[in-house]
């Protein structure tokens, strides 16, 4: 049967390990974006336990500071109270990560 | 069937410039995209980590000075500084001030008239916010723009003139407390304490992107010194 197409069998088969080779490479990207993202929850967290507790040392330096409202703010705000106790940022400049 | 192209079928000449048509534009795409991803991968990545990448250090608590018998001659509590930039809109100023006097506790010197006439300028509003407040203030940014919270320390002392004499005053700089007379001065180095680094990615706003905060060096708090004196009942500290 003829599909009226003349194609050497050379250059089907370069398309065809060409296709492959595509797919494959496209297989091996999704692979490291699906790792990324299963990974990212538990990183997350483990940011935010990090965050709440510098929040908690941070606020444990005020009068008073061991109280529960204060304590609570660590909890609630813990971004926030970091960002007022930190000096102005500055820029950093990094090459690669 | 003929020697020539069947029916229905797409004669070779066309479809061999379709091929190539085809062919030269995913070598465009293909070639773009090597030169983004490859070429100048280094220096996209390096753009882009400039541009959103924020660090910020955490001055540590000043170490206390004790006495012999361990009871606290100086000592310092963090507080929190509330400061607002002054809108130069009187009814913006009066709306902000209304918002802002309801929910947090200033100080008393503030009023309404007393701010419309710092219009432009940055004050001061309160030097010790209560922990009520700044929950408040956490949620206050998004509606009267321009305030600042930031931290600072208050070096107290115990009354006793000449024990103050002897341990000497301290002054912020760069949100450091530093020694410059006295025994503050002598012992700087083991009571000023590591200041403590983060870096976090920021938006365009300036807001941290969530799961990018990083510690990347731990605070250290000053260490405590003990004085070879012993502190006099009715001079410690309330």
């Amino acid at each position: 049967m003829s599909f009226g197409l003349s194609i050497p069998r050379w250059r089907l088969r370069l398309g065809i390990l060409g296709a492959v080779v595509l797919v494959g490479l496209l297989m091996v990207g999704a692979k490291e974006v699906t790792t990324e993202l299963r990974q990212r929850p538990a990183l997350r967290r483990e940011t935010d336990v990090r965050l709440r507790e510098w929040s908690r040392a941070l606020l444990s330096e005020v009068s008073g500071g061991l109280r529960d409202d204060w304590q609570r703010l660590a909890e609630t705000h813990p971004e926030w109270v970091l960002r007022a106790c930190a000096r102005e940022s500055r820029e950093v400049w990094r090459a690669d990560e | 069937m003929s020697d020539g192209v069947a029916r229905g079928a797409v004669e070779p000449a066309r479809l061999t410039w379709l091929v190539l048509a085809f062919a030269v534009c995913a070598a465009v795409i293909i070639a773009r995209m090597v030169g983004l991803m490859v070429l100048d991968r280094d220096r996209y990545l390096a753009a882009m980590a400039r541009e959103s990448w924020r660090e910020g250090a955490i001055p540590p608590a000043r170490g206390r000075i004790l006495d012999r018998d361990g009871r606290p001659l100086a000592w310092s509590t963090r507080r929190f500084v509330l400061r607002w930039r002054v809108p130069e809109n009187k009814a913006t100023v009066i709306r902000h001030w209304r918002t802002m006097s309801e929910g947090v506790t200033l100080a008393p010197q503030w009023s309404l008239a007393s701010v419309l006439a710092r219009r432009g300028q940055v004050i001061e509003l309160s030097t010790d916010l209560s922990a009520a407040d700044l929950r408040t203030l956490a949620t206050l940014g998004e509606h009267v723009r321009d305030l600042r919270v930031s931290s600072s320390f208050a070096r107290d002392r115990v009354p006793s003139p000449a024990v103050r004499s002897l341990l000497g005053e301290t002054r912020a700089v760069n949100g450091v407390e530093v020694g410059v007379t006295g025994a503050e001065k002598v012992h700087d180095d083991l009571l000023r304490g590591v200041p403590g680094v983060y870096r976090v990615m920021v938006d365009k706003t300036g807001d941290w992107i969530a799961g990018t905060w990083q510690k990347t060096s731990e605070m250290r708090p000053g260490y405590d010194v003990y004085l070879p004196i012993r502190l006099q009942e009715g001079n410690q500290q309330p």
